[in-house]
Parts: structure tokens; sequence; C-alpha cells
């Protein structure tokens, strides 16, 4: 909880620094202008404005969604380094599965064919990461190190290179890129349901307590009965399902897949559980904070864009606001609980 | 010994150390010669390991002082020791496995040629000079690594002996070994026993910490004696034998008939598993057939009867806690039968343990034990939460939160909250809090591994309290205790384990602090007077 609150004085610090500037410059009114179609009205042009959270909560839910699965796997004092691969690579093979389907082809087809390969196909990628880890025992980071290349490997094998693409219909206007009163919710109330479940999982399960538990001292875990090997490779697995996840929005959103697709994701994710209270060294984070996190992450995007920043300066920023959230983070550090 | 004998190179005078709630060292004072192996005695926790550190410098002590050649040395200084000519050889000493040995033996003091480079061919023939000494075998430019233990051990010798010089200090004089041989096998320790006595005929002091009798018999000159941290008695090799040692180790006999009389009263309570014969027809506590374990345990059986305690006793590195650990089914390389209450477990597993009954409090609780980022409350649930949760395993936290609340009100945890966190709590109410874990109808077994470690008196008897009642509700008890009162006090039966294996069981009259001691030692001393 603590966290959280954390997250949220951030998140109004970011917002308000950037609402003011947002409302001053007539020039964005008219940016958004065509988009929306509507005629120009007075009130639009603040940060707060629908259109404009609700873009910045879908850009920032891919990321989110996989950075519930990365603080699981963080909380269990893991990594994983594959994740942008297994992204590509779920959202490579899904696409393949979704271009074999007619262009009319209806969602109630469309969109479990979708989300059944592509969340099987993380699910498969994570499991095996996990079974290597614990089976070879090998510390996580050369496993996954090792598998970013592979399954990125294979994305390029199988796609040649080549962008996928030729969707039903129904997968992409019917669903993920779904219009609703000018604004299209899918991916940000994924989101919202990977985050929430995510919570009940990590702290109303016993897999998400004794994920606590062995992330914090697995010997004492072995002592407590609690079998450890078969929980890491759930987490992994399950962790690998949510980037099938965000592949499938992903794809579905823009109704295509690119072998590139996901490159330099894992950084992202891993930056984005940290900032939302996750410690590297096991046993603390929460998926509220992890999907805060990639939200501020996303706001710090949004915002140097709306107060034109030169995009250059955009990783300068991101990377000080890591060190900065974690510094934050240990200075309020108190005996607390995880939540 | 000879002329140079009678002079006293180090004086030890009313040296004191506490370590938290223990007294390690309590005024003691001794001295020692130039030119003998001078043995250091005692049980575990005697307080011997610590004194070889305070002369050293490794420890600093509260009270008293160190002279060496009449110098008083800086308390706790390794500096000013090491000028003195006062080396250390132990097991924990910094070592750089993957460098090899002349790296090791020259890492305070790298020769360099003009380019500031290193100079491998002097930095060789320096290793070469001190190890070859001791061991003409040795390959220098080998990684330390991978040399066996007894060699490293030689290197360590090696290092010790090095004559630096520089320092306006001397050449080493007093050589401390402290447990030299308890990772080493027979042949080695003979080596390092020639070692050991040739360097004290070149007139260095040797002080050699050990609770090996055979090693003490076949190359000390003088014994010194610390019993709970005080000194007993110094003795020379030749005027004592065995029996008296371990007297003088364990107390006077008066102490061992008042712990007996204390276990015996404790015993009359529980007059059910003290008529074993009855244990064939029904189903045992715990019976454990065969219980194997590569380098570790070597065919182990028993029984515990339900409402039993047995204790086991032994020496640090006997292989208790690996029993422990094999029963539970931590150990993946174990073999043998567990079974419980007649039926056996399924599967080497801890999980599939706790599902049949069993239960284990491991000897250390802040590595193996507890989790200081969980709440109280999930420490006490965490083995048990899955079989409270409902399908699916979501947590039933009323059920929980109900177990949790009536095991810190019967077992007297002192928390703020069941949600505060372990850390806040003393030791004493940590070790209750994991005690607690398994305190339900389930548990049928009891593994303890030193249960009152490190705990204040108060609630070590809570403790003992809680142990005797589990018994009294039918679980079986098997209790690990470095602690020979505690061991005597709570044991209804006590079997020691030496090497791995059961070298002994005393039941009633039989148990005492010097048999203990002399099942304890009796192999590893058998075993090396056999070599000599």
């Amino acid at each position: 909880m603590l966290v959280i609150a954390i997250m949220a004085i951030a998140l109004t610090f970011f917002g308000g620094t950037k609402m003011v500037p947002r409302m001053d410059p007539a020039t964005n009114t008219v940016m958004r202008d065509p988009e929306s179609g509507q005629p120009v009205r007075v009130e639009v042009n603040r940060f707060l404005d629908s259109q404009n959270l609700i873009q910045v909560a879908n850009n920032a839910s891919y990321i989110a969604v996989m950075a519930v699965g990365m603080t699981a796997i963080i909380a269990l004092a893991g990594i994983d380094l594959s994740i942008g691969s297994i992204y590509a690579l779920a959202a490579l093979i899904g696409a393949f599965a979704l271009r074999e389907l007619e262009r009319t082809t209806g969602l109630m087809v469309a969109l479990p064919v979708g989300l059944l390969v592509c969340m099987g196909v993380g699910a498969l990628a994570g499991f095996v990461n996990g079974a290597m880890i614990v089976g070879l025992r090998v510390h996580p980071f050369i496993i996954t190190l090792g598998t970013m290349a592979i399954y990125r490997g294979v994305v390029f094998v199988l796609s040649r290179g080549q962008t996928v693409s030729g969707f039903p219909e129904s997968i992409q206007r019917g669903f993920f890129k779904l219009s609703v009163g000018g604004v299209q919710p899918v991916p940000s109330l994924l989101m919202v349901v990977t985050m929430v479940g995510g919570w009940f999982v990590m702290s109303r399960t016993v897999i998400g307590r004794r994920v606590y538990a062995i992330g914090g001292n697995e010997v004492a875990a072995r002592y407590a009965g609690i079998p450890v090997g078969r929980v890491k490779i759930l987490v992994y697995t399950i962790a690998g399902m949510l980037v099938g996840l965000a592949a499938c929005m992903y794809a579905g959103y823009f109704g295509a897949a690119t072998s590139d697709a996901g490159a330099g994701y894992e950084l992202r994710v891993i930056a984005a559980a940290v900032i939302g209270g996750a410690s590297l060294a096991g046993g603390r984070g929460s998926a509220l904070g992890a999907a805060l996190g990639a939200i501020v992450i996303e706001l710090i995007n949004n915002g140097m864009i709306i107060l034109q920043v030169d995009q250059s300066y955009n990783q300068i920023v991101m990377g000080a606001a890591i060190v900065v959230a974690v510094l934050v983070d240990q200075a309020k550090r108190r005996p607390g609980r995880n939540h | 010994m000879d002329a140079i004998a009678n002079k006293s190179l180090v004086v030890v005078e009313n040296v004191s150390k506490r370590f938290g709630v223990t007294q390690a060292l309590d005024d003691v004072s001794a001295s020692f010669l130039a030119g003998e192996v001078h043995a250091l005695m005692g049980e575990n926790g005697a307080g011997k390991s610590t004194l070889g550190k305070v002369i050293a410098g490794l420890h600093r002590q509260d009270r008293g002082t160190v002279f060496v050649d009449g110098h008083e040395l800086r308390p706790g200084s390794i500096d000013d020791a090491y000028a003195r000519g006062v080396r250390i050889v132990h097991q924990e000493l910094a070592q750089c496995p993957n460098l090899t040995v002349a790296e090791n033996l020259c890492l305070h003091d790298m020769p360099t040629n003009r380019f500031g480079l290193i100079d491998r061919r002097s930095m060789n023939e320096r290793a070469s000079e001190l190890v070859h000494q001791l061991e003409p075998g040795i390959d220098v430019t080998r990684p330390l690594g991978a040399l066996s233990p007894g060699w490293r051990q030689i290197c360590q010798i090696a290092a010790a002996l090095e004559d630096r010089g520089e320092n306006g200090g001397c050449g080493p004089r007093v050589i401390v070994f402290d447990e030299p041989t308890s990772s080493l096998s027979i042949a080695e320790v003979n080596r390092l026993l020639e070692i050991v006595r040739s360097l004290a005929e070149r007139g260095l002091t040797v002080l050699y910490v050990s609770h090996r009798m055979g090693e003490i018999f076949a190359c000390c000159d003088r014994v010194t004696v610390l019993r709970d941290g005080r000194f007993v008695a110094t003795s020379r090799v030749a005027d004592i034998d065995e029996p008296t040692l371990v007297e003088q180790m364990i107390g006077r006999r008066v102490a061992a008939t008042t712990a007996k009389g204390l276990s015996r009263q404790s015993g009359t309570s529980h007059l059910a598993p003290s008529e074993p014969s009855d244990g064939a027809k029904r189903a045992s506590g715990l019976r454990v057939e065969s219980m194997a374990s590569p380098g570790k345990l070597a065919s182990v059986s028993f029984e515990v009867a339900p409402g039993e305690v047995v204790g086991i006793g032994g020496l640090v590195g006997a292989g208790r806690s690996e029993l422990l650990d094999a029963v539970f089914g931590l150990d993946g390389a174990s073999s043998g039968i567990v079974e419980i209450e007649g039926k056996a477990i399924p599967s080497h597993s801890p999980s599939a343990a706790i599902r049949a009954g069993v239960g284990y409090v491991p000897e250390d609780r802040k590595q193996q034990g507890l989790f200081f980022q969980l709440g109280i409350d999930e420490n006490i649930v965490a083995p048990v939460m899955s079989m409270l949760a409902s399908t699916g395993g979501i947590r039933r936290r009323s059920d929980e939160s109900r177990l949790v609340d009536e095991r810190i009100r019967s077992f007297q945890v002192k928390a703020a909250s069941p949600a505060s966190l372990p850390g806040s709590l003393s030791g004493g109410n940590q070790q209750k809090l994991l005690l607690a874990r398994w305190m339900g109808k389930r548990t049928r077994v009891l593994l303890l591994d030193e249960p009152t470690r490190g705990i204040d008196v108060g609630t070590k008897s809570e403790i003992y309290k809680i142990v005797r009642d589990a018994a009294d509700k039918g679980v079986a008890v098997l209790l690990v205790s470095s602690e020979m009162p505690e061991l005597l006090h709570l044991s209804d039966r006590i079997l020691v384990m030496c090497d791995g294996r059961i070298s002994g069981e005393l039941r009633g009259e039989q148990m005492t602090q010097a048999n203990i001691l002399r099942l304890a030692t009796m192999e590893s001393a058998a075993a090396t007077a056999a070599d000599c």
C-alpha cells in the first residue's frame, strides 16, 4: 500500500506539472481536433482529458500487463530478460493463426483463437525458462539472456523479417480497437483486469504468498515445505502467459505483428516493476505497483511530448525516474506488508 | 620438551569475552611455553576457539590481557599480534580458491617488476620456498581450489609461517590451529600432526584447538581444558588419561548426577514411552530405517515412540542436522525409509513429510526458519496455508487468522500484532514463533534442532515446557542439542552420533555427560589412534 501511495503522489506530481503548459498553447487543440472529428470545444485541452488519458493508458497497457507477471518473477528473486522476445514470438505465431482465418470471421471465433494461441505460446516459452532455471540450476539471468536471443532468433526464422498481417476485421475493429464514445477502452480495461487479477493472486492465494516467501528466504521456504521448484516454474509460466496476452493486445490493436516487436521491452517492463516497488533482491513487489509503474513510464513519455521536449531527452528522464523511484521507495520503506 | 621449553612465551591473564547472552570466556588465565604443542580442549561452546582467536587478535576481549614474550598485545589487533609472531590457521580463513597457490600466498604483497606488472617467476619462487618446506608435492601454480583439503590446509600453514620482515615484526613464533582436522581424511590428519610436531621442534609454540581425543594424545605436550568459558586445568598429556580429561571437560561427577536426576524426574511423568518393548506391537511415532546420504549419513536406523523425546547427542559435524534434514526430505541424495505412525512417507520431499505430520524447527532460525518480509501470521501458517485454502488455492483468511491468534496466545509470542514482522521480535519470541508454526493437531513428529540456541534462560524454560507438552499429547520428538544439560533434561533416551552414524544409545542411568562425550568422540579417537 505504501508503494501505491508513493506512486499516486508521483502521478499527481508528474500529471500536475504537465497539465499547466498543455492548457496554454492553442496548438494542441488544433492537433486534437481532426482526430476526434468533433467541432472544437473550449474545455478539451486539459491533460486530464479522457482522450489523452485513455491513450496514455492504452500505450501503457502492454508494458503494464507484462509488468504484473514480471513483478511476480522479481518478487521470487528471479528475473526474465526474454519477455521482449516472447512478446514478439507470441504475437507472430498468433498472427500466423489469425491470418489463416477468413477476413470476415466473427469475433467469437477470432478472439479465442488469438488469445489462446498467443497466451499458449507465451506460457510455453515461460515454462521452458522456468523448467531450465529449476532443472539446470542456472541463474535466471543467464537462462533468460540465452532464451532472449533464441526466441528472437526463432521469430526471425519464422517471419523471415516480414510483417504478418491480414487478420479478421472483427478482432481489431470489433474488439481491441473498438471505439466507444470516441475512445478505445479495451487495452486499458484488460490492463485493469490483469492488475486486479494479479493483486488477487499475489495477496489472496497460496501460490502468491509462496512467491513472497521464496523470494524473501528460499532456504526457509524449503524448511517450511514449500515446493520451491514447482512454484518457480509456475510463476515463469504465468508470467509468460501474460506476455502472450500483451502480445495479443498488440497484434489485435495494430492488426499486424512485426519481427522486431517488443525489442527492448524487457528493460521497460523491469523498470515498471521496480518503479512499482518490486525489489530485485526478492520478497517485495505488487501487481498494482507494477501497473502504476508502467503508467508512470508512459506518463513521462506523454509528458515529454506535451511539453514538446526533444524526444532525445526521453531516455535520460526515464532513467532518472527509475533511480529516484527506487531511492524514494528505499527511504520510505518501513516494516510494512506486501500488498 | 627441552631447554627452551621452560620459558612461557604466551601468557593469558584474566581474559573475558561475551557474545550477546553467551559468556564465551570468563576470567581465563593460562600460559603456553615455547617449543610445545599445547592443546585447548572443551565441549562445543566451551570457549576454546574463542581463546585462540583472542590470542590471534581476531576477537577483542572485554577484559584481560594477552602477553607474547613479555609484550602486551593490543586487544583485537590482528596486526599487532602478527607483528609479535602470532599466526592462526583456521577453516574460515580467507582463501581464494580461484587463484593459484602462489597468488594466495603472496596476496598481501605481490612481487612486481619495474613496469608494475606482476613478476610471476619470483612470486612462484617465494611461494614454493614456503610450501615445499612442508609438502614438496604441491604445485604452486595450480589453483588453490584444485587441491585436496589437506593440501589446502598445508598452504594455510605455509602462509602462517611466512616471515614478513618489512613490518618491523618478527617471524612466526606462535601458531594457533583452530579445529584444523575437521574436514581432513585420516591420512591427511596424520600428515598434519607430523607437521605440527615439526613446528614445535623448531621452537614455535603451537596452540592446538580440538575436541578430538586421539589427536591430543598423538601429538600434544600439554593440554588446557575449558568449560563454559572458564579455565579448568592445565596438565601434561603424559600425566593424564582419557577419562580424567573427559571428566574435566564436562565438570564434576556431581554435575552429572544432578542432570540425571532431572531427566529421571521428568521421565517419571512419561511412563508409556519408557516401555519400548511394546513398541513393536504399537505403531511407533517415527521409524527411520537405513537412512543414508553420501558423505553425510551412513545407514541410520532408529525409532521414536509417540510421546517420547529422543535426544541426539554428538559433536559439531557428526551428522545430526543432516539426519533431521534427511528425515524431513530435504536431502535430495538421501535414501532410506521414514515411517510416521506406521505409514511410510511416499516420497522424499518436505511437503510429503508435512502432510504425513512431520514438523521441523531448523537450527538457524534466521537463515532457515523465518520469512522476515512476511508478517508473523504468515510465518505461522506458511506450511499449512495450502491445506487451509479452498479449492483453487484461494486463502481462507478467517481460518488463517483464527489459527494464528490461537497459536500466538497459547505459545505466548509477544508481538504487537499478528501482522508485525518477525524482525521486531526478540530471539526467544522468534524461536517460539517457529515452534508455534508446527504446534497443530496435524503434527505427529517434531524435529527440533538446537531449539534454544542464543535464547535467554526464561524463554528456555518456556520452550522446554512447550516440548514436554507436545510429547504429552503423543507427539514423537527428536531433539538435537549441543547443550548437554538440555539434552539430558529433555530426553527420555539419547542416541549419540559420530561421523554420520549412531555410535550408541543411552537410557536411564546411562544418560550422563561422560557417556555421551565418550560415544561422541569414540570413533574419531579410535580411527586416529589406529592409524598412528
